[in-house]
């Protein structure tokens, strides 16, 4: 089941232009070196494809409220 | 027998407590629920190439009043969403009596009733910056390289104005809670939301759901290819899970625990 569902998010994230940013593998708690190995390939991985680019692509875009409102939670409180 | 005739008959025999259909105000087709007190009305009953998501209509009836009898006017769409519904334990076939209407156009019949067949059209800019309504999805992967279908993606949902509207269309949304109104994860207030977050988490909700009537596409008014983004989302179930939503009485492979799987996990470098 984990499979297929991270198979889909996989296959949404590629369609969306977010490839290779979801990684899943089996490690069982006494596969330490496997563990250290696969948590540094990714690593390796994730910084060759460098920041994500959401963050960039959304400061683009102006937003209102944005910034400090945004952080603050205000319109949650007040609804 | 026409249609009138059949849901006063249904009405009078006392097969149905409550007919949905559509009446005609002032020159608009508008969801209306007939029943035994308004037989009057009933010649207002119109089937026209206007559609709404009736079956979301017996989802709240029901909500309310678990035994109630529903007739309800039904084209394939609706007949998909009312299967899954029936998958998804919000409606009883035996209390929901679907009267079906013309349609798509098919061997039987000749013309069709639908808003959907006239296709959208897309404008330059849009087909430049973002997304061709009628694009086919492998076309899509194939003419967009990863950034640009990310810009494309982006600039379709930073036009969101966060209305719910297809949401509220939609036959199969009926969470009581909707993750998309949860202020821990989508932060009220803010416009657009937070994209592609926000339109993601709709989408993965619709994986194997999505019955592919293109209300939600309709409705959008910033629109954004809605039916697009959940009809490649179930194409990607069909793939992993082999399942179609709203096509038979099967169970959805989200609700099953278990069961076998040939995937392997993905390399890292794929």
């Amino acid at each position: 089941m984990t499979i297929k569902r991270i198979t889909f998010v996989q296959e949404m994230l590629k369609f969306m232009g977010l490839e290779g940013r979801l990684h899943l593998e089996w490690i069982s708690s006494a596969e330490a070196q496997k563990f250290a190995r696969v948590v540094t390939e990714f690593t390796d991985k994730i910084t060759h494809l460098g920041p994500s680019p959401i963050a960039k692509a959304t400061r683009l875009i102006p937003m209102e409220p944005y910034g400090e409102k945004r952080r603050k939670h205000e319109y949650h409180k007040a609804g | 027998m026409n249609i009138t005739k059949q849901v006063e008959q249904l009405l009078k025999q006392g097969d149905v407590d409550i007919f949905l259909a559509y009446r005609e105000l002032d020159g608009h087709m508008i969801p209306h629920g007939y029943t035994l007190d308004n037989l009057e009305e009933l010649p207002s009953l119109k089937v026209s190439q206007h559609r709404y998501s009736l079956e979301k209509v017996a989802t709240h009836l029901t909500e309310k009043k678990p035994d109630i009898k529903i007739g309800i006017v039904a084209r394939d769409c609706n007949q998909r969403a009312l299967n899954l519904l029936y998958t998804w334990n919000q409606l009883q076939p035996e209390n929901i009596t679907p009267i079906m209407v013309n349609c798509c156009p098919s061997q039987t019949r000749t013309h069709s009733d639908c808003t959907y067949l006239d296709p959208k059209s897309t404008g330059a800019f849009k087909e430049e910056h973002g997304i061709n309504f009628n694009e086919d999805p492998g076309n899509f992967m194939d003419n967009n390289d990863n950034s640009q279908r990310f810009s494309r993606w982006m600039y379709e949902f930073s036009k969101c104005i966060k209305c719910y509207g297809c949401r509220n269309i939609c036959p199969v949304c009926f969470c009581p809670d909707c993750s998309l109104e949860n202020p821990d994860l989508v932060e009220p207030g803010a416009l657009p939301p937070e994209i592609p977050i926000f339109h993601l988490v709709r989408a993965t909700h619709m994986a194997g759901r999505c019955i592919d009537c293109g209300l939600c596409e309709d409705a959008c008014p910033a629109e954004i290819p809605l039916r697009f983004l959940y009809r490649e989302m179930n194409r990607i179930v069909s793939d992993v899970f082999d399942y179609t939503p709203g096509v038979g009485l099967e169970k959805s492979p989200f609700t099953v625990i278990g069961g076998e799987v040939t995937l392997e996990p993905k390399p890292m470098d794929a």
